[in-house]
């Protein structure tokens, strides 16, 4: 070994040893945390917090939501534990479905905090969730603030919605090229969003998750709105370019009044998160304007 | 079929020299940056006064993968030597009789139906459910495809890998069915676990890798004279004394237990088990004798440095390993037969 890398050996192992003296000490509030956020829903809490400043890591679902420069962890439910480690974190923060367990185990011996936060799909849920982060992240004046707006958002939907004696009847779809067209149940952000939104899913009596249906199905729901979500809307432009897809949608509502609508595809995953509930604001405005 | 280009002694000198390196390489390499001297040290007896996180990361990660890599890739490429001579078949590999198509089709089960329930299970059951299913899911279809390739008169190779091509395309279809009534989680779920990973390595799973790897490769070789005999042909091997049919029987149902072990242990990894007996030949000759030991030395090493390039390549994420050894394999497989081609014309 020659002086150089000696040298930089030495310094790497101080780093090292810091690192998990640090990480010995996180109790201390002048101490900063490490976050790595598995999951969109948390991310987009840790953001709308204030608290990214203490993100050192996120997974592939909250790519679109952290700086370029942030690292990505992969798939949450497919973590390496030395992959993580070598971040040096002090809080790994995600959902239920975080894992595996072995690499939670891992890291939970080598004093990293796993928290897993609740993950559900109601409103409940979320606040729920945004009260863990801010403990979390320690910023929970912030989270009072952002609880408030949510309610204003929530209240406005109510309103708006007070007086719809039958609610219409929606319809996500999930297009993929060379694939089926799926069709979003019950159990789906999807449906969560549509439900609050003062809508009705008429595929989620009989469906869970995403299915595959065909158009003969889609006719039988008479759907008054087809939703799609900005990534399938990039390149299905408009309801002629549906049709062109599925021609038997030709016989429902949504195409007699040219009702296609799109909802953000980040805000889909991961739980019914902030970005949900904001589009469930929207969808609500666009469809009882 | 292939020249035997260098002394067996020297080949193996240079691939248990090679191996000890790479043993070496892949616990002293990795995302976490460790000195070599502290990586080392950790593997020490005694205390040496390291960080946790060191002796944590060295003890529970690398150590185990590394020896995980070792038997599974043996087991991997020794099965798809004897299989290659069994079946006279250069292209002969576990999923050509159907056994990681039967494994990947019961590990879906496993998986889309069961996940969902076992969460009130114990967690060892939780752990153990899918390795389980995958291996049941592999010995039923190799006693399937045994059961349809047997008839009085004796086994038919060719109808043997013929009906592992027709359970494959039924495995296929129970996964495509799985596919449909499986959520988003399990279906990725199931795509992930198809690609093979060696990243819950447990020192059960080393264990039990070990144990098949030694019991499979004793029994291997006391059969390879027999082998032998069989690349000439199965009828010149009955004129020289060796109960073909048994032979057959033994050596599949044994590799099939094999592969399923390893299947169960960290999901199908390919190309191993198709690419390194060719690479054994190359350098030794088709004799068993030296075949499957140079075999299970090269399918150690290789697993090794695939493994090691699965999770340090793309840090902090992690590859699938059985990508890293398609993206190897496929193309030496693609050189070895434009190679071979060449010397025919």
């Amino acid at each position: 070994m020659n002086k150089h890398s000696l040298l930089k050996t030495s310094l790497l192992t101080l780093v090292l040893g810091l690192s998990s003296y640090a990480q010995a000490s996180t109790d201390s509030a002048t101490e900063k945390n490490k976050i790595i956020s598995a999951g969109a829903s948390v991310t987009q809490i840790i953001n709308a917090l204030d608290a990214n400043d203490q993100v050192v890591a996120v997974d592939l679902t909250s790519k679109g939501l952290v700086d370029k420069s942030i690292p990505k962890v992969g798939y949450h439910r497919q973590l390496s534990a030395e992959n993580l480690m070598s971040l040096s974190p002090t809080h790994l923060v995600g959902s239920n479905e975080m894992g595996p367990q072995s690499t939670l185990n891992l890291l939970e011996q080598s004093g990293v905090e796993v928290d897993i936060v609740n993950s559900g799909e109601t409103v409940k849920d979320l606040l729920i969730r945004i009260d863990q982060i801010a403990k979390l992240t320690d910023h929970q004046d912030r989270a009072e603030k952002l609880k408030q707006k949510l309610n204003v958002q929530l209240d406005k939907i109510n309103t708006a919605t007070a007086n719809i004696k039958t609610p219409k009847k929606v319809l996500f779809l999930m297009i993929h090229d060379g694939r089926p067209i799926n069709i979003a149940g019950s159990n789906t952000t999807a449906d969560s969003i549509i439900t609050l939104a003062g809508a009705k899913n008429p595929a989620a009596t009989s469906i869970s998750n995403y299915k595959p249906i065909s158009g003969e199905a889609i006719v039988t729901m008479q759907p008054d709105i087809i939703l799609l979500s900005t990534r399938t809307a990039s390149k299905i432009k408009n309801m002629q370019d549906l049709i062109a897809k599925m021609p038997l949608l030709a016989a429902t509502p949504a195409a007699t009044n040219n009702a296609l609508l799109t909802i953000k595809s980040t805000a889909l995953i991961g739980g019914l998160g902030l970005e949900s509930v904001d589009e469930a604001l929207k969808l609500n405005q666009a469809i009882y304007p | 079929m292939y020249a035997k280009r260098f002394s067996a002694h020297h080949i193996y000198i240079i691939s248990i020299a090679l191996l000890i390196f790479a043993g070496l390489s892949s616990i002293v390499i990795g995302p976490m940056a460790i000195s070599y001297k502290q990586s080392l040290l950790a593997l020490l007896p005694g205390d040496h006064e390291l960080a946790k996180h060191v002796s944590l990361v060295i003890h529970q990660i690398r150590l185990p993968r590394t020896l995980l890599c070792f038997a599974i890739g043996a087991i991997l490429a020794i099965c798809g030597a004897v299989l290659q001579g069994l079946f006279r078949n250069p292209l002969a590999d576990p999923g050509i009789i159907g056994i990681t198509g039967g494994a990947g089709l019961g590990a879906a089960l496993a998986i889309v139906l069961f996940t969902p329930l076992t969460a009130s299970f114990p967690q060892l059951l939780n752990f153990a459910i899918v390795p389980i299913f995958a291996f049941i899911g592999g010995a039923i279809s190799t006693v399937l495809v045994y059961r349809l390739g047997t008839d009085k008169n004796g086994t038919s190779v060719m109808i043997m890998l013929l009906a592992g091509v027709a359970i494959t395309a039924i495995s296929g279809a129970g996964l495509g069915l799985l596919n449909y009534v499986a959520d988003d989680q399990a279906l990725r779920d199931l795509s992930l676990w198809s690609m093979g990973s060696l990243a819950s390595a447990t020192w059960t799973g080393i264990i039990l890798a070990y144990c098949t790897f030694g019991l499979l490769f004793t029994y291997f070789y006391r059969h390879t004279s027999n082998l032998n005999a069989l690349l000439l042909g199965e009828a010149e091997a009955r004129h020289m004394g060796v109960n073909t049919q048994k032979l057959k029987r033994n050596l599949i149902i044994t590799c099939a237990a094999g592969v399923g072990i390893t299947v169960a242990v960290c999901g199908p990894i390919g190309f191993i088990g198709l690419v390194i007996p060719h690479v054994g030949r190359m350098l030794t000759g088709p004799n068993h004798k030296t075949l499957l030991p140079i075999s299970a030395l090269l399918g150690g090493l290789i697993l090794l440095v695939a493994d090691m390039i699965a999770r340090s390549a793309f840090s902090p994420q992690e590859l699938p390993v059985g990508i890293i050894t398609a993206m190897l394999g496929a193309p030496f497989f693609i050189y070895l037969l434009v190679n071979q081609k060449s010397q025919m014309s």
